[in-house]
């Protein structure tokens, strides 16, 4: 059969998508990946088809507009200014004329929006798929095949699911031009989409309407190799990982990464550190026991480490849950903060708001993951019912149900 | 289960691993690639894990030692002499370059890198505890780590050449070490009677002569990242035909084996549109395009085959099988044995026709061509070879037999 999936401006978003991309290929199907122009790279470096035809809307830029209007709302936690969609600097929210901007930005979302739906349904038309898959949002891939009468089948990154009830969990893109009626596809909510592949184990499992299509993840975080590290000593490894879009999206005060380092300093352990080398600088000098490594898919470096800290991102998030490793979430954003707080209740990890966690939080957090059994226990508990679900290779077969090409 | 691959330094001779790295991956299992540093982005790009510890000789050199060796055995059928392996130039004379003397004042830098290789190869096996090893034929490093660590090997074919030519054909891809070269492992003689099993990708009509045991699988194309051409994929009136030419030919085979400009010139005469795909290098050196032909850069071929009438290329096993599987009648112009018996066998198959280098002119380029397109019994056989080409098991079919043979089922 042929497939065509439509990703989102954000490659993590389609990152968890991209082993079944190889299972579709391995079974001899056609698969080609509709993204941006900014995403082809990374599709490409994958292994996969990119066909860059999608309008470009930047992730920083719309997660930037978003906290303005938190701001605005009130709503904005952080004791420093949110940041300028474009130029990244902060803004004061008291006199920024939030309307005059909107209705440029605005203009251009509906701008680049109508670009991947109509990009979206021209290809779908040539290339004639018989399925298309999509990441939560990217709606383009929906629209495309409601247009030409195919099943789409929708893909989750991670624990938040299509029909949340919190509002700002962004369960789906909001359909400002009204594409979806305007093209007879009805309205684009919850119960638009029939089929959601859920690569999480019970226990995370994300809310949704339509039939839920079981898949275990597989860490896929972009190309690269392990580093060449000694095997784990006496001291237990903590592997610290954070995304440094936080800083991008939140301010400078998300990027937690020296008072992380600060913390472990006061407990018996060795860190694993890997930083881009844009954050290399700010990181100052570093405590002992700390091993500084240039960046490395996440999957190659958790085997050995008994704990991991991140800013709970959905991608370190499941493959810490793959790995079995006990996991502590500092979250800056909604999804973060609901994805912090889900592990939590499994057991497999904590969850402590990254501008509120001190530095003798972030200690005590740590030494419980390290030293309770339950936590450990949960997060092998979570890693077995994981690793039980069906695979990529498995699902292939059962998106072959769904359509009647071969 | 643990897979390692281990691979040559050369991106053809492993493409044809990567869906089965997929399909191992996909269904839940480790895979690792055992390559050089050179290989490092070429491994990651195409979603697999290097671990970039191998060494040895640049494959370039490899290429030119073996055309030189083939000429000195008599197995050389071009009225040029073929190139030095170290200098690149055409050899005066077929003595010109004595191997032994070379190696004997290049001891450190050759067999050094050799042993290092093959250090890293067992190390790695030994950290890292396959339960199968899977490589491509020149990268011995697989079948002596999988020796070393006592699991089984799998030579992974790239075509239609097997481990076990005619000896008439002078070819010999697996290569062979003088006795006693693995003994510092525990190893004893590699070569390609110590083949136990070979990845098959090829339909029955195109068979490798192999003594080991087959592993049929469908050859699934991947030949390395990149987008499809620009436009339309449907061809608009006249019968598309593809040009492709070797990222590497005229290193290995010197500026004669240069083709393009007299294939491109032939195909311009014809009432065709053609598309020629090559690097930016060779994109330059053919100067400003006929009417009617239209130049991209490194194009992945399996994105520009669909919608051609035939295609045009030097007989790498990638073009070739990539050919294969997307139904398109091809001419191979071959600069080496290795892609003359390419040719050779699809032309006997039917879907196509082989010209050797120094007989691909203007005139015999586009009589060929025009066979190809004219002839309907061509299109009906590189029809008939895809349908059994894709009725292969699949890469993913493929897991569970490894698995058996890994004792992980």
């Amino acid at each position: 059969m042929r497939i065509l999936a439509t990703v989102s401006g954000w490659p993590a978003h389609y990152f968890p998508m991209v082993p079944l991309g190889w299972a579709l290929r391995a079974a001899g199907h056609e698969l080609r990946v509709a993204c941006a122009p900014g995403q082809a790279a990374a599709v490409r470096t994958a292994g996969l088809a990119a066909v860059p035809v999608l309008g470009e809307l930047d992730m920083v830029y719309m997660a930037r507009f978003a906290n303005l209007w938190l701001a605005r709302a009130g709503a904005w936690p952080y004791p420093w200014a949110p940041l300028h969609p474009e130029t990244g600097e902060p803004v004061d929210p008291s006199t920024f004329d939030l309307d005059g901007y909107a209705e440029t930005a605005k203009r251009h979302i509906a701008r680049q929006t109508e670009t991947s739906f109509d990009a979206a349904i021209g290809y779908t038309r040539r290339w004639r798929p018989d399925l298309i898959l999509h990441d939560r949002l990217s709606a383009e891939g929906l629209l495309a095949a409601k247009v030409a009468g195919i099943p789409a089948v929708a893909h989750l990154w991670g624990p938040v699911g299509t029909d949340e009830r919190a509002a700002e969990l962004y369960p789906l893109p909001v359909d400002y031009t009204r594409a979806f009626p305007r093209h007879g596809a009805g309205m684009l909510d919850a119960d638009a989409i029939t089929h959601v592949v859920d690569p999480c184990p019970s226990g995370l499992t994300p809310p949704v309407r339509g039939i839920r299509i079981d898949m275990r993840y597989l860490p896929y975080n972009g190309p690269g190799a392990a580093p060449e590290l000694p095997p784990a000593g006496r001291r237990p490894r903590v592997c610290v990982v954070w995304s440094n879009s936080m800083s991008r999206m939140y301010g400078r005060g998300a990027y937690l990464v020296p008072r992380i380092v600060a913390a472990l300093a006061e407990l018996d352990v060795e860190v694993l550190l890997p930083v881009h080398p844009d954050d290399r600088a700010a990181l100052g000098e570093l405590p002992p026991r700390v091993r500084l490594l240039d960046q490395a898919p996440l999957h190659l470096l958790l085997p050995g480490c008994a704990a991991v800290v991140h800013h709970g991102g959905a991608g370190c998030a499941m493959t810490a849950v793959d790995a079995g490793t006990p996991q502590l979430a500092l979250p800056f954003g909604p999804e973060q903060r609901a994805i912090g707080a889900r592990l939590a209740a499994a057991g497999a990890g904590l969850g402590i708001a990254g501008h509120e966690a001190t530095r003798a939080q972030i200690r005590d957090a740590v030494q419980a993951l390290l030293s309770t059994p339950r936590h450990s226990a949960a997060a092998a508990e979570l890693a077995a019912a994981s690793r039980s679900r069906p695979t990529p290779a498995d699902v292939v077969r059962v998106l072959a149900t769904l359509t009647t090409a071969t | 289960m643990r897979v390692l691959f281990a691979v040559s330094s050369w991106p053809g001779h492993y493409y044809p691993m990567v869906p089965l790295g997929w399909a191992l991956q996909a269904a839940g299992h480790d895979v690792r690639v055992a390559c050089t540093p050179g290989q490092h982005a070429a491994v990651s790009a195409a979603g697999l894990t290097p671990v970039p510890v191998l060494d040895g000789m640049d494959m370039v050199f490899l290429t030119r030692l073996r055309y030189l060796w083939d000429a000195q055995a008599g197995h050389w059928p071009y009225p040029w002499q073929p190139l030095h392996p170290v200098t690149g130039q055409e050899v005066a004379g077929l003595r010109d370059f004595d191997f032994d003397s070379y190696v004997a004042a290049h001891t450190a830098t050759t067999f050094g890198a050799m042993i290092r290789s093959f250090d890293a190869a067992v190390r790695l096996a030994r950290d890292w505890r396959p339960d199968l090893v899977v490589h491509d034929p020149l990268a011995v490093e697989g079948a002596l780590a999988a020796a070393a660590v006592k699991v089984p090997a799998v030579t992974h074919l790239w075509g239609p050449v097997g481990t076990h030519e005619p000896a008439a054909t002078g070819l010999q891809i697996v290569p062979e070490y003088p006795a006693g070269t693995f003994a510092r492992w525990k190893v004893g003689s590699l070569g390609p009677d110590a083949v136990t099993h070979v990845v098959d990708v090829c339909p029955p009509a195109l068979a490798p002569p192999t003594t080991a045991t087959r592993l049929p699988v469908r050859f699934v194309p991947y030949n390395g990242p990149g987008a499809g051409p620009p436009g339309d994929d449907r061809p608009a009136g006249r019968p598309r035909v593809c040009v492709v030419w070797g990222t590497s030919t005229t290193a290995m085979s010197g500026p004669r084996s240069f083709a393009l400009p007299d294939i491109v010139t032939a195909l311009a005469g014809l009432d065709v549109e053609v598309v020629v795909t090559a690097t930016a290098e060779d994109l330059d050196r053919l100067g400003p395009l006929p009417r009617g032909v239209r130049g991209v850069e490194r194009c992945p071929l399996r994105l520009v085959l669909p919608g051609c009438s035939a295609v045009v290329h030097h007989g790498g096993a990638g073009c070739t099988m990539t050919a294969v599987d997307a139904g398109v009648p091809q001419l191979g112009v071959s600069f080496a044995i290795e892609q003359a018996l390419n040719a050779e066998r699809v032309a006997a198959a039917g879907a196509g026709a082989h010209l050797p280098g120094h007989l691909a002119g203007v005139d015999t380029v586009r009589a060929a061509v025009t066979d190809l397109l004219d002839k309907p019994a061509y299109a009906a056989a590189a029809r008939a070879l895809r349908e059994d080409a894709r009725a292969r098991p699949t890469p993913a079919d493929l897991v569970s037999t490894l698995a058996g043979l890994a004792g992980r089922p």
